[in-house]
Order: structure tokens, then sequence, then C-alpha cells
């Protein structure tokens, strides 16, 4: 199938499912029409499986919001005050549990369809529970149609497109994986490694999301659901190993042509095959099961030759394609449990081994941001209401509020004020074919045609995934400005009260992005640096160890948050850099730019690694021999962590460089004398192990440290700082 | 003359004069914004967003005294 017949065909679904819901809805005298209409849009993605599972979503959403809607117009029908801080209160929590969900879709719908249920009955509140009846009707209307549409005309299965994005995704870790054997090997090939994390990142998204499409619409990944979303975390973990084993891998460029390395290379090998075994698999095409041998990886470490710092980094190197080379065998084993039908999940095993999530959620910054804006526009927009004399279309303004308000708290980067000009010259046209064509209009059939036609045309323009947006933003405007309705009227006040309702809606929204919290890119880009350190300065300085106290529950909670900052940070840091105006980004590429998210993504990578390695128990004589000499080098390093926040900008790449090589020289002069002290017999290979673990998790930390303070040097520092509108 | 309020008729949509008065500033001070952005006249400012607000609400009492009076 082309793509160009694969757009159109979508195009048609989409616009008959809208003409199904408007005949059904005008037969059988229903009012508001388009609210069916909205359901439809809102949930028309390309797979019936995606479309489906947004439906029950929106459904369910829509239904949780009913239950409040009743609740609170039975508790407070008298009391105008109680009744805007249960709404609130709402809200809040709505916001709150998007943050804490892969279907955030449920929480904003359950979000903003209160307002629109407790304030669509107008002043009457007689009306309000036939709104709440009809939204109901509409919302299962709308989901009905699309399903029945889009089941039975060229029906396009989640499946297929689901296995194809885990193949590709698995092809794009083994391209990860021979760019790092090219480093070990020294045959450097030039692979884009910013541009392929984001794509790695992208296919990983895309394949969560269409699992849960796929579970929809697919008997078999249905049946093995529980595997399939094993396999699928698993690779997110062999994602995150093979990138440390990348970092890790470039600080062996001095150590190539050691049988050590040779070693590493043939377990890189292995895992590469298990990974295409995987890919067989899925594809049906496998040969037989175990046709390859595992290569073992060399142990031996002490008189290899090479210096302590070398080791350090071939030990750190060696446990990251150890894990790498599980996580891809789990995925080899997961893969022939999915296709073989005789095999049963084991769902106990399964469920358990699934990373537990950190604690620390409810302390995200970025949640409590978003939080707070969508309670100041809420706010903001009900005093408007309230105190403004003839406020135009109250109602709208607070609707159009509330949803844009949900929408923006994951998207906080996003400015509305764009949006518009093209809302004036959308409500322009559709006020022009709402007054002038639509009183021509004699039977359904012709108004089904405009519908047919407007959204084919529309739906085949905005094809692409990033178009969404538009494509929402214009059938929505098309569909809320036609005003279809059983007992149909032509007002050219709903356009002019709709245009100046929406300006104030917009007008607030953009006022959120100055107060109470600054969301302009150039402060959220340094904010969000600063944050990161602040963050690694607490982990360096104090992360446990297995000597150390368990420490109370509120230090736990804190160590628990900046770890998970350092994890989060360099995603959240993406949107925002490539949000940068050109006048924040002055003599700065937009490429160097988002290479200060990539050497963000490695320092967390390395400090999360660091933390992990502190926990390491070491042999009694190490610890007190060279604890000291390593407590200082920690230190030093949080002190740069410290430096680095006060100003991201400020620190010299090559001053930082010799002071962490000064620093480097004497930890490893200290680590010989030790060894050399302790008689090898009382040390066994798990102590060396550990020692140089650790080592390797220090000195890829200053690596980190160094990487940052280079990229951060291609940053035009005092034009992002300007102040300016 | 009585000081009675006068509404704004936009096409048939009446409209209170300070209403009129404010969506007017809001627009002047986007264009003073851009201009003051365009020749980096803005470095000076310390506080943008507030003098964002504070020109709103100049333009305002400009606009509702001297153009559209209540």
């Amino acid at each position: 199938m082309t793509m160009d017949s694969l757009r159109l065909k979508s195009a048609i679904k989409l616009a008959l499912a809208l003409v199904l819901a408007y005949w059904i809805a005008l037969s059988m005298d229903w009012a508001k029409p388009y609210w069916a209409g909205l359901s439809i849009v809102a949930c028309s993605l390309t797979t019936f499986g995606e479309s489906f599972h947004k439906g029950l979503l929106r459904l369910g959403g829509t239904f949780l919001a009913i239950v409040v809607a009743i609740a609170l117009l039975s508790l407070f029908p008298q009391d105008r005050w109680l009744f805007i801080a249960a709404l609130s209160l709402w809200l809040a929590f709505c916001c709150f549990n998007m943050f804490r969900t892969s279907r955030s879709y449920f929480w904003m719908t359950a979000g903003f369809v209160v307002p629109i249920l407790v304030i669509g009955g107008g002043e009457n509140p007689v009306n309000d529970f036939t709104v709440v009846v009809l939204r109901a009707q509409q919302t299962v209307l709308g989901i009905v149609c699309f399903s029945v549409v889009y089941s039975l005309l060229w029906p396009y299965s989640s499946r297929e497109q689901f296995e194809e994005e885990v193949r590709k995704a698995l092809a794009l870790e083994r391209r990860l994986l021979m760019a790092t054997l090219d480093i070990l090997t020294g045959n450097e090939r030039k692979e884009d490694l910013p541009k392929l994390r984001m794509q790695i990142a992208q296919l990983h998204s895309t394949v969560e999301r269409l699992l849960d499409a796929a579970i929809v619409d697919s008997y078999d990944v249905w049946d093995r659901r529980i595997v399939w979303r094993q396999f699928v975390a698993n690779m997110a973990s062999l994602d995150r190993e093979l990138q440390r084993l990348y970092l890790n891998a470039r600080d062996l460029e001095d150590s190539r042509n050691t049988a050590q390395v040779q070693s590493l290379c043939s377990a890189i090998l292995s895992t590469e095959q298990y990974l295409i075994e995987a890919e067989r698999t899925l594809s049906g095409t496998a040969s037989q099961v175990g046709y390859h041998t595992e290569n073992q990886i060399n142990q031996e470490m002490v008189n290899s030759g090479l210096r302590h710092f070398q080791l350090a980094a071939m030990t750190a190197t060696r446990h990251n394609v150890q894990r790498s080379l599980e996580y891809s065998r789990s995925l080899s084993d997961l893969m022939t449990n999915i296709k073989d039908a005789s095999w049963k999940a084991n769902t106990r095993h399964l469920a358990s081994s699934q990373q537990p999530k950190p604690t620390s959620e409810f302390l995200d910054r970025d949640m409590w941001s978003a939080l707070i804006r969508v309670q100041v526009i809420f706010l903001a927009t009900v005093a408007c209401v309230l105190f403004v004399p003839g406020f135009p279309n109250p109602a709208l303004v607070i609707c159009i509020g509330v949803s844009l308000a949900l929408n923006l708290a994951l998207h906080p980067q996003a400015s509305v004020s764009v949006a518009l000009p093209f809302a004036a010259i959308l409500l322009l046209i559709v006020g022009t074919v709402h007054l002038v064509l639509l009183p021509l209009l004699a039977t359904f059939w012709q108004l089904a045609l405009l519908i047919f036609g407007t959204t084919v045309l529309v739906a085949y323009l905005t094809s692409r995934p990033e178009q969404m947006i538009v494509r929402s933003f214009f059938l929505n405007l098309f569909l809320v400005g036609l005003q279809i309705d059983n007992q149909q009227q032509y007002s050219f006040l709903f356009f002019a009260t709709m245009f100046i309702g929406l300006f104030c809606a917009i007008a607030i929204i953009e006022c959120t992005r100055f107060f109470p919290v600054s969301l302009r890119p150039e402060i959220r880009v340094e904010a969000l640096i600063k944050r990161f350190f602040s963050s690694a300065d607490y982990v360096v300085r104090h992360s446990l160890t297995d000597q150390r106290e368990q420490p109370n529950w509120f230090n736990r909670m804190r160590l628990s948050l900046h770890v998970s900052e350092i994890d989060s940070i360099p995603t959240k840091l993406i949107p925002w850099l490539s949000a940068l105006s050109e006048p924040a980004l002055g003599n700065t590429k937009r490429t160097d730019a988002l290479q200060i998210a990539a050497s963000l993504e490695a320092l967390s990578s390395k400090l999360i690694e660091f933390a992990a390695t502190r926990r390491l128990s070491q042999a009694a004589s190490l610890r007190e021999g060279g604890g000291e000499a390593m407590k200082q080098w920690r230190l030093a390093v949080a002190d740069v962590m410290l430096d680095i926040e006060r100003d991201p900008g400020g620190i010299d790449p090559e001053y930082l460089q010799n002071r962490l090589q000064s620093a480097t020289v004497a930890l490893e002069k200290t680590v010989e004398v030790l060894i050399n002290k302790e008689p090898n017999s009382n040390l066994n290979t798990a102590d060396y192990e550990s020692m140089y673990r650790l080592l390797g998790a220090y000195r890829g930390l200053a690596e980190g440290v160094l990487g940052y303070t280079g990229r951060a040097a291609f940053i035009d520092w005092p034009a992002l700082r300007e102040s300016r509108f | 003359m009585l000081p009675v309020p006068s509404e704004f008729d936009f096409f048939g949509v009446y409209l209170s004069p300070l209403f009129v008065s404010s969506l007017l500033a809001v627009v002047l001070t986007m264009v003073t914004a851009r201009v003051l952005n365009r020749f980096r006249m803005s470095r000076f400012i310390s506080h943008p967003a507030l003098v964002f607000v504070a020109l709103v609400a100049i333009y305002t009492s400009l606009i509702g005294t001297f153009l559209i009076p209540a």
C-alpha cells in the first residue's frame, strides 16, 4: 500500500465516521452533535487499535467526569465559592495523575469534561442532568461510529505496525552496538550518535504506545501481553545499558588490541547475535535456536600489564557488556516465548521482575509547576467571568481555558499565542460557511457532503503525526463553528463572542508563561541545567555505600528525588532547547545547543552508574587504605558540580581538565601503593572487580563532567541570559 | 453631559469600553515589546514580564482616557 493511498483511506475513514455520527445524532434528535464529532477527531489515529484505545480512555474519563460533575452539582448547588474550590481541587488531582501514568489522556478528559458539564447547563441547574446525559451519549456515539468505520473499512491492525516498530528498534540497538564495537576495534565510522539516540528514544515511546493499541485489537498480543510488556521493559533496560557501554568504550581507546578488549568484542558480537535472533523470531524466519555460541568474557585482570585506570575502565565496560548480553539473551528468550503458542507465561515471576517506580514522583517540580499553572488559569478565568461585567461567552472561555491548560501541562514549552491569528482566519472562513452556505443546504446529504469534503481535505493534508495538532485544531474549530443542530440557528454574534472569548482565554494562558513560574525557554534551559548539577552535587556527596547507615525516610526521599531528577532532566531539556528563539541562541548553532542535552544524558548515565557502584561492598583493606583518597576525589568532583550549578557556562574546560588530571594521577598512585602493599592472596577476584568498577565509575564521572564543560563552551551564554520580552 | 458608561458597538456586539481599551492595550504592548526586542533595548529591563503588565496598564489608562472614554 503506498503512503498516498494510506493517507487518503485514513482521511475517508475519518470523514465517514463524522458523517455517520452526525446522521445518527440528528436522526435521534440529540442536541450538540458536534460533541460526537469532537470525540471522533480527538481519537482518530492511524490504526484501529490506537484509535479504539484512545477512545476507551476518553470514554472512561468522560464517565468519571460525569460522576464528579453530578457530585459537585449536588453537594454545592448554592455555594459558589465552595463549588469553585472543589472544582479546582479536582483539576489539581487530574493534573497530578496525568504525570503518574502513561494513560494521561484518561485524566486529561476527566479534568476538562467536568467544567463543560457543570457550566454547559447554563444558568438553569435543571438543565445540568440533561447536559450530563447528552455528553455521555454523544461521546459513546462518537466512539461507536469510528469503531464501526475503522473496523469494517480497510481495517489496519496495530499488531503489524507494532511488530514493525519493534523490529526497527532492535535494528537501531544493533547499530548502537556496532558503533561501540567500532570504537573498541579502532575502525570508527561516522555514526551520528545524538541523532541515533533520539531515533531510539522516539521508537521506544512509539513501541510503548503501540503495545497498548495492539493489546486492544489483536488477540495474539492480548494473550501474550504480560510477556510483551516484559519484552518492552527489557528493551528499554538494554538501551540504557548499551548507552553506558558506548560511553565507557570511549575510555578504552588506549587499551585496544589487548586480550581483554578482544574478549569484549567477542561478547558484543554474541549480544548482536541474540538481537538478530530476536528479530528473526519476530519475522518468523528464525533458524535453529542456539545456533551461535556465547563468547565468555575474559575474567583475567591482574597482571595484565594495564594501568589501574585502564583496568578500571575495562572492568566498568566489561560489566556493561555482561549486562547487555544478559538483556539481549532475555529478549531472544522472551521473543521465542511470545511466538511459541504452546508456552504459557509465568505471570507472577514476570510481573515481580519489573522495576519498581521511584517513590519520589510526587516531589517532581515540573509536575507541581504544571499543577500550579492549571490552577492559575482556571482561577483567573473564573475571576474574569465573575468580576468583569459583560464578559463575553463565559462558559466557552472557562472550557477552552481548562482544556488548553490540561493539554499544556505535558507540553509547557508550547506557546498558544501563535494559534490566535490562525484561529481568527479559520473563524472567518467557518463563519462565512455558517452564515452564507449553511442556510442554502436543504437536506442532510448536502450537509454530509460539506462535512465529508472538508474533513477529507484537511485530514489528507495533515496526515503526518507532527501535524495532528493542526488537524485537531482545524477540525474542532470547524465542527464547533458550524453549530449544526436540529433547530438550526444562524448567528453572527456567536462568532464574534467566540473570537473574543478565545482571545481572552489565550491571553490568560500566555500570562501564565511568565507568572507564577516563568516558562520561557531561555530561562527554563538554564534553570534545568542548574537543577541537574544541584542534584548531581547531592548524589555525589550523599549517595549510599555498603558501609553507611541506612538514612531516615526524609533523606531517602531526597536521594530518590535527586536521582530521578538526574535521570529525567536531559530528556526534559530537549524540547526546551528546540524551542529556543534565534535571538536567545545568539551565535550558538541549534545542533550545538542540542549537544548540551546529549552531554548531560551521558553524565546522567555515569552518575547513576556511580551511585549504583558505590553500593558494592569493598574489601576492608582497600576501603580503609584508599577511602580517604577517594573521598577527596569525590568531594573535588562535587565542588566542580557546585561551581557549574552557580554558573553553568563559567567553567573553563582546559582548567578543569588540568584540575581533574592532577587529582587522577594522585588517586592512581594511592591505588597502586595500596595494591602493592596488600598481598594478592588476601584479595579475591570479586574484591578487585568491585574496586576497579568503583574506580571506573569515578573516572567516568570526571569524563562526563569534562564532556559537559566541553559542550557548554559552544553556548553563547550572554545571549541566552539577555533579558527580553 | 451625564457620565453614563457608553458601550462599544462592534457589529452589533456591545462591549464595555474598558474591555476594548484593554484589548487594544495588549496589542499595543505586544508591538512595543517587539520593537524593544528588535533594537535590543529590552536588555536594560530587569523583569520584562512585569514591564509588560505595567505597559498594558499604562496603555489601557491612556486609551481609556483619550480615545475610548467611558
